[in-house]
């Protein structure tokens, strides 16, 4: 059995992956064997849930030919980033799978299955699609009673709407986005003036390098938003869990199930 | 001082030759670098790998990229030396017109709001359009008063206008990433272009190039001002419409492949105008084959950098031109005031 | 040969710079054309070079000037500006040359004849000497010789000059006056001039404009009698002749000074 097992590594496709986002679902669906390379913003921790992981593999910069070094089976890519290299590895005759992003939890189980059927793992990625659906049982448990109004203040003063993967995050723990109810669609900026008037009782900040400064951050220091969370309740989760779409988006849930809960 | 006579033409014409021909020298060598250098995670590398990844490396990957640096790098040059031919002012590049940012913004609406794949026909279709959009507006404000300050001032307003309307494509980007693609792409690059690109944007410069070339002599009568280019037999009206279609297309092409390149074509005829006697026909030929040296050294700096994700080309074009164009013009220059 | 001029006028918009115009030039003549500020002198010369939209006809030895094709056209009338321009400081000898343009196809070397007429160009106007000097290093009076010679290395049958010799020293006004006279022994030459002594020893002929129209067209001697000068001019002049040739000097303005 042990030579058989050996064989079926050995036929897995290997695998490079070029975007933040493609790479998580890689190191998460993939086997450790099979993985080239991974971009080098995976293994940020301020960009990336699973930066550790990824520190393990040969990191890259997404261009052609340094991929072409690592001989990959298939190229994970995201649709919106390396135009030029992802048309060019397909032209040379490189299967290149682009991952659209994800703003639903369904989608985030299609692109996992996507990169399982890519890799050759089918099975991990049902296995992964089921505990997610397990998980989301077990997180609908735990909403509150009633929704609670919440908003999400990023740097920069951006906060998210309908169609947006953190929207439906909040969704799920059973909060009331706030600035989607105004009718933002997807992201834009925060008004400083709306966010005051919806009167939000729970306030999410997702912290981005914020030990260094940057005029991104320094909008989380205006005085309004200063006193808001002064007398509003406060959660910090990692933008990373929202960034891109992984089966560890659905901990966000839980984090702000946390905060909601609170007493 | 040198005696007037016979021998002194002669003399300069070959100083000229000269001059193209130790520019389209290193032109070569620098296509050569260019084929020989590459980049891995690592940082810089040189030659071309593992024997069965070589012809990939070097047919498929460095030499699209390497014919496209010549090919915009020389539009660039020769466009920029022939718009401060027909402004008659050293100042004039695309890039002051509009005309890049122009095109940068039609590729930008057909890349990422068409349903356009970044090789379809559409893209370049989009830069040329934007491209000529801006310039036909320029010349639409600026032909009535043909004056310099009009057109750079329309030029500036262009500039800024197309901006705002990049900005406004941004903040419709379907997503952040798609918002900080196009923010990269309008730095300039040439990492990853194939042949196809090349082949895309070669039918829109070389016509391009032929306009501008085809403007030359008009260009030298423009030197004694429009009246007496119009006693020579070259209607202004015609040399700019020649120069400016002609940059319109050939920029256009090179922008809908590369995103915006910078600083080449204000610091290449800039830098070469003394060396032809400041003769602006004379200009359109070093300032081509200067502009793809400037322009290939520029991409092959950008392997050679420490490992980390690319620099953008316009980034370092910008930086290795400024400091040229800055040493020039800081430099007293002897006999200025008569 | 003929120059023939009909019912050429030029209006700005409502204001007519020159009411139409009629006369016939041959080749051999040096015609001055005189007149105070804003007289149209600089309009009927640019009408004669089809640098402005213009009523009427100019016709060369019979053939309308507007059915020549532009380069034709460029080799039959030369044209100086009034206002020096030159945007880069190219090579003297160089600048001269572009005078050759219309006589050379694309592309093309200059030949032995455009070399003769450039260097021979510039022997007139007494600029050889720096033919290998930059343009930004002449003085205007310099500078002025070099357009003229540029002007001049066309050889065009037609010159049209338009105050070549404004911003000269004396020396060199004689000398640029002498070269439009020998230059129009088998050429037509017309310069707008403002120096009257100088019109009329050098020219044989006078279209005197005021308002627009020409009011004589004749000999310096006629156009150019005191009373002319007295009533287009508002200046009383000083009338002499030294060597047979008349002098004349703009002395006092009518109706200010004693």
């Amino acid at each position: 059995m042990p030579d058989l097992v050996l064989l079926l590594a050995a036929s897995l496709p290997s695998v490079a992956s070029i975007n933040l986002c493609a790479d998580q679902l890689v190191l998460t669906v993939a086997a450790p064997e099979q993985i080239a390379t991974v971009s080098w913003l995976s293994a940020d921790p301020e960009e990336s849930l699973l930066a550790a992981e990824a520190a393990r593999y040969p990191l890259n910069y997404g261009s052609a030919e340094e991929l072409l070094r690592f001989r990959p089976d298939v190229v994970i890519a995201g649709a919106y980033t390396n135009a030029f290299t992802r048309t060019l590895l397909a032209r040379l005759g490189y299967r290149v799978v682009e991952l659209q992003p994800e703003s639903t939890v369904a989608e985030i189980e299609s692109n996992v299955r996507r990169v399982a059927d890519a890799v050759g793992r089918t099975e991990r990625g049902d296995a992964i699609v089921a505990g997610m659906q397990a998980r989301l049982h077990e997180l609908a448990t735990h909403r509150p009673a009633h929704p609670l109004p919440a908003v999400v203040i990023e740097p920069g003063s951006f906060t998210v709407g309908e169609h947006w993967l953190a929207n439906e995050l909040m969704t799920l723990a059973g909060l009331r986005n706030v600035a989607a109810e105004q009718g933002l669609d997807r992201w834009g900026s925060l008004s400083m003036e709306a966010l005051l008037t919806s009167a939000p009782e729970l306030v999410v900040l997702t912290g981005y390098r914020s030990t260094q400064p940057s005029l991104a951050n320094a909008v989380l220091d205006h005085p309004a938003l200063a006193r808001l969370r002064a007398r509003q309740r406060t959660a910090f989760v990692s933008g990373s869990y929202w960034a891109c779409g992984l089966p560890q988006s659905l901990d966000a849930v839980a984090l702000l199930q946390a905060a909601a809960l609170e007493p | 001082m040198m005696v007037a006579g016979d021998a002194a033409p002669d003399d300069a014409a070959a100083g000229r030759r000269r001059l193209s021909a130790w520019l389209a020298l290193l032109a070569l060598v620098s296509a050569g670098a260019s084929l020989v250098i590459g980049r891995s995670s690592g940082g810089p590398t040189f030659g071309f790998g593992a024997p069965e990844l070589a012809s990939t490396i070097l047919f498929d990957i460095r030499l699209p990229r390497t014919l496209l640096a010549l090919l915009v790098g020389g539009t660039l040059g020769l466009c920029g030396a022939a718009l401060q031919g027909l402004l008659r002012n050293p100042l004039a590049e695309p890039g002051l017109l509009g005309a890049s940012s122009g095109a940068a913004f039609g590729a930008v609406l057909v890349f990422y709001f068409g349903l356009a794949g970044a090789e379809s026909l559409a893209l370049p279709a989009g830069a040329v359009l934007g491209s000529l959009a801006a310039l036909a507006v320029l010349y639409g404000l600026a032909a009535r008063r043909g004056d310099f300050l009009t057109i750079v001032l329309a030029g500036i307003a262009i500039n800024a206008f197309t901006a705002a309307l990049t900005s406004l494509a941004l903040n419709f980007a379907p997503s952040p990433y798609a918002a900080l693609e196009i923010l990269f792409w309008m730095l300039g690059s040439l990492a990853d272009r194939s042949l196809a690109h090349v082949w895309l944007a070669v039918p829109l410069m070389v016509p391009g190039w032929l306009l501008v070339i085809a403007a030359s002599r008009g260009l030298d009568a423009l030197t004694l001002g429009e009246e007496t280019a119009a006693s020579l037999g070259f209607d202004p009206r015609r040399t700019q419409w020649l120069v400016v279609g002609g940059t319109a297309l050939a920029v256009g092409g090179a922008v809908a492949v590369t995103g915006v390149v910078g600083f080449v074509g204000l610091v290449v005829p800039h830098l070469l105008r003394p060396w032809v006697g400041h003769h602006p026909s004379r200009l359109l030929l070093p300032s081509f084959l200067g502009g793809a040296v400037l322009t290939a050294v520029a991409d092959i700096a950008i392997r050679l950098m420490p490992p980390g994700p690319e620099l953008k080309l316009g980034v370092v074009t910008a930086l290795l031109g400024a400091p040229f164009f800055l040493q020039l013009i800081m430099r007293p220059r002897p006999g200025a005031a008569a | 040969m003929t120059l023939a001029v009909e019912g050429v006028g030029v209006r700005y918009g409502a204001h007519v710079a020159l009411a139409p115009t009629s006369f016939a030039a041959q080749s051999g003549e040096l015609v001055a054309l005189i007149g105070p500020n804003g007289a149209g002198k600089s309009s009927l010369l640019k009408a004669l070079a089809g640098l402005l939209p213009c009523s009427g006809n100019v016709s060369w030895r019979g053939t309308s000037l507007a059915a020549f094709d532009a380069r034709q056209r460029a080799r039959t009338v030369a044209f100086l500006p009034q206002t020096p321009v030159l945007h880069w400081p190219m090579r003297v000898r160089d600048l001269v040359a572009l005078g050759r343009l219309p006589h050379r196809g694309y592309g093309a070397a200059p030949s032995s004849a455009d070399d003769e007429a450039i260097d021979w160009a510039m022997l007139q106007s007494e600029t050889s000497a720096y033919a290998d000097r930059a343009a930004d290093q002449l003085s205007v009076g310099e500078r002025a010789r070099v357009l003229l010679a540029r002007a001049l290395s066309v050889q065009a049958p037609v010159l049209l000059v338009d105050e070549p010799i404004a911003m000269l020293d004396p020396y060199h006004q004689l000398q640029i006056m002498t070269v439009l006279r020998a230059y129009a022994r088998d050429a037509l030459v017309i310069a707008v001039l403002h120096d009257l002594a100088l019109a009329a020893r050098f020219c044989n002929r006078v279209l005197l404009i005021d308002r627009g129209a020409v009011v004589d067209d004749g000999p310096p001697e006629r156009a150019l009698s005191p009373a002319a000068v007295r009533k287009h001019y508002r200046v009383e002049p000083l009338i002499t002749s030294h060597d047979g040739e008349p002098v004349i000097v703009p002395w006092r303005r009518l109706g200010s000074e004693k």
